[in-house]
């Protein structure tokens, strides 16, 4: 009877241990990322001005209410637009400069320096795409702008202060910037396919399309699933880009979602406050919330997938 | 089966050379060397630019260069109050190199505060003429912060970094394997974190960390938010863990070693490569940042992001500076990606991906 009776204890001492090594992580874990979405949710029932603010009413629902009707709705679905506008190029960005270096990386064998290249872009900031915008496309100083009309092929120089240059350049330097990141995601995805498989489908004599439609495809969904949320969740959170291209200096093309948040808790402090705290909470959750889910959905998925 | 996101340390991380068979016609080869060689020239092509803005002076910023423009000649005619304001040159340094101790009037011409100070006009030149051609690199040097705020950087990324993966090997040595139905529960609530934009939780962290933990202005603030772990950590620490072979658990055990002992004599040891790629796949994220250190530090301790964009402005006169600014800022990182960039490539195949 005394062998089982060890072996509780030592199972027993194990989940206690476990439980020590799990403890601090999970504790900051909780803290300050599952904590605060819990306690959003009561203040979002209140009329919070600020972060100072101490005299705080419950107003049930009304913040729902109010982000939908003028004057936050403007700001509202103005920034909404323009967000999922710049999230739907960007998901056109994860395939044409991703996918496609991916491929090509992979079908012509090729690695090292143009990997090393190609990821390089990631290590600029954010905050450097937004400047690199203004660098490069600006009216009157941007380089390319300058450079192309020095070549005769612009004839009116780009602006990016004008919302529609600012919508199509940004995905663009986004797609850039992150070519890298995607194409490591979709090139792992590759490279896990077993040799066998592909060579049969040589052997078969399937065509390239039929190749990629049939055999590659498949087998990198799971990297496409990442890229999806990766790319979902990064571009409606798109911040230090916009904060780059002079959001807080009056540039109304920069004003996307994550700003609009922004100003709504911290305003006061760059001179730009709009609408009240408990407002900004309202706007995050009604957006993001759903994001999260279908976020979460995708994880499930892929995991599915996977095993 | 679920510990297989990253199970066998060997696979993910082959190298991209040689591991696909086929035979790809040379002329197809040639072509797709061609197409990724003008891509990877482009790629480079903002780089660049950045590089030359650094030396153009603002007011020349509207003339294309291709190459670090030939420095202006300083006018001696030039005032020395606006001098000092449009290059933010430090008056009080002037004096202190030119010897002067009394009051320059701003509105006096190089000239003139050559012949009432008695100093030989080259020297004058001399010390406004490097100004004229480092401008952007004088302006965020001359304060002489600009080291402070990178040590600042460096500081929170490898304090960070370390902590952050003990603690993510903590969290994978318990969970690996998924013996129990809490450790599944864990490892789901970390995977959460990805769909968690940190935008949609800002405003109520921000609450948290200065109103409860009270942390305003402290580099524990950003280390705190950066060590709280995460999807990618928990995959990379758990999947390693789950690697090792029973065996070796098990030998200590039968040696009456607890799992603290198992922890620090066996995973500890060898887990240098999922540290590796941990590393690098936070190091970008943690110096590019500009959220938290905006937000939770004074700018006096910025991290180099933040403090970037403090050379902007609402009518940002000095273009050159910001560039060098930016410049600098990414300088450092580059290097360290140059350097690494094996580790890099492996880290960023292996990554996120498989998990």
């Amino acid at each position: 009877m005394s062998a089982p009776k060890k072996l509780l204890t030592t199972e027993r001492k194990r989940t206690l241990w476990e439980v020590v090594f799990v403890a601090p992580q999970l504790i900051l874990y909780v803290g300050l990322t599952i904590v605060p979405l819990l306690i959003s949710i009561p203040i979002v029932l209140t009329n919070r001005a600020n972060f100072t603010d101490l005299t705080v009413d419950a107003v049930g629902l009304s913040n729902f209410v109010n982000i939908f009707q003028f004057p936050l709705s403007d700001i509202f679905f103005s920034a909404l637009a323009r967000t999922v506008l710049l999230t739907f190029l960007n998901y056109v960005t994860v395939f044409a400069f991703g996918l496609t270096l991916a491929l090509l990386l992979f079908e012509g064998k090729f690695g090292g320096l143009f990997f090393t290249i190609i990821y390089l872009p990631y290590m600029l900031s954010g905050f450097g795409v937004g400047i690199l915008l203004i660098m490069l496309f600006s009216r009157d100083q941007g380089s390319l702008n300058l450079l192309f009309m020095e070549m005769g092929v612009l004839k009116t120089p780009f602006d990016i202060k004008d919302p529609s240059i600012t919508a199509v350049a940004l995905p663009l330097v986004l797609g850039w910037r992150y070519a890298g990141f995607n194409m490591a995601l979709f090139l792992s995805g590759l490279l896990s396919i077993p040799i066998e498989t592909i060579e049969a489908s040589r052997v078969d004599g399937a065509s390239y399309l039929q190749r990629l439609r049939y055999v590659y495809l498949p087998q990198i969904v799971p990297s496409i699933i990442i890229a999806t949320i990766f790319c979902l969740i990064g571009s409606f959170g798109v911040f230090d880009e916009a904060v780059g291209l002079g959001a807080f200096y009056g540039n109304p093309a920069a004003e996307f979602f994550a700003i609009s948040v922004f100003k709504m808790g911290f305003g006061t402090a760059i001179g730009q406050q709009i609408g009240t705290l408990a407002e900004g909470m309202t706007m995050a959750l009604v957006v993001f919330v759903p994001l999260t889910l279908m976020a979460a959905y995708l994880v499930r998925l892929q995991k599915r997938l996977q095993y | 089966m679920t510990d297989t996101a990253l199970s066998s340390p060997s696979e993910p991380f082959r190298p991209v050379r040689g591991t696909q068979s086929g035979r790809l016609g040379r002329p197809a080869r040639v072509f797709i060397a061609t197409f990724l060689i003008i891509y990877t020239f482009v790629t480079l092509v903002p780089f660049y630019f950045l590089f030359v803005r650094s030396f153009v002076p603002t007011k020349d910023s509207t003339r294309l260069h291709l190459w670090i423009p030939k420095p202006e000649e300083i006018s001696m005619d030039s005032q020395f109050g606006n001098l000092a304001t449009f290059y933010k040159i430090d008056v009080s340094h002037f004096k202190r190199e030119m010897g002067i101790t009394g009051y320059i009037n701003s509105s006096l011409t190089l000239k003139e505060v050559a012949t009432d100070f008695n100093l030989p006009e080259d020297k004058v030149k001399a010390y406004y003429q490097s100004y004229i051609t480092y401008n952007g690199i004088y302006s965020i040097f001359a304060a002489g912060k600009f080291f402070n705020h990178i040590f600042g950087t460096v500081f929170v990324a490898v304090v960070s970094i370390v902590i952050g993966g003990f603690l993510g090997l903590a969290t994978g040595s318990a969970l690996a394997g998924f013996r129990k139905r809490w450790h599944l529960w864990v490892y789901y609530l970390y995977l959460l974190q990805i769909s968690i934009a940190p935008i949609m939780i800002i405003l109520p962290t921000y609450l948290i960390m200065t109103r409860v933990l009270n942390l305003y202005d402290s580099y524990l603030a950003l280390i705190l938010l950066y060590i709280k772990g995460g999807a990618l950590s928990t995959m990379v620490f758990t999947t390693y863990a789950a690697s090792i072979p029973k065996d070796l658990r098990e030998s200590v055990e039968i040696d009456g070693g607890s799992f603290p002992t198992y922890f620090f004599r066996v995973l500890l040891p060898l887990a240098r490569t999922p540290f590796a790629v941990y590393a690098s796949i936070s190091l970008p994220v943690i110096w590019n940042d500009l959220l938290y250190g905006f937000l939770f530090l004074s700018p006096e301790k910025f991290t180099v992001i933040p403090m970037v964009t403090q050379y902007t402005g609402t009518f940002a006169t000095n273009l050159q500076a910001t560039y060098s600014g930016l410049l600098f800022a990414t300088l450092p990182l580059l290097a360290v990606y140059l350097v690494f960039q094996r580790l890099f490539m492996r880290a960023a195949l292996a990554g996120a991906v498989k998990g």
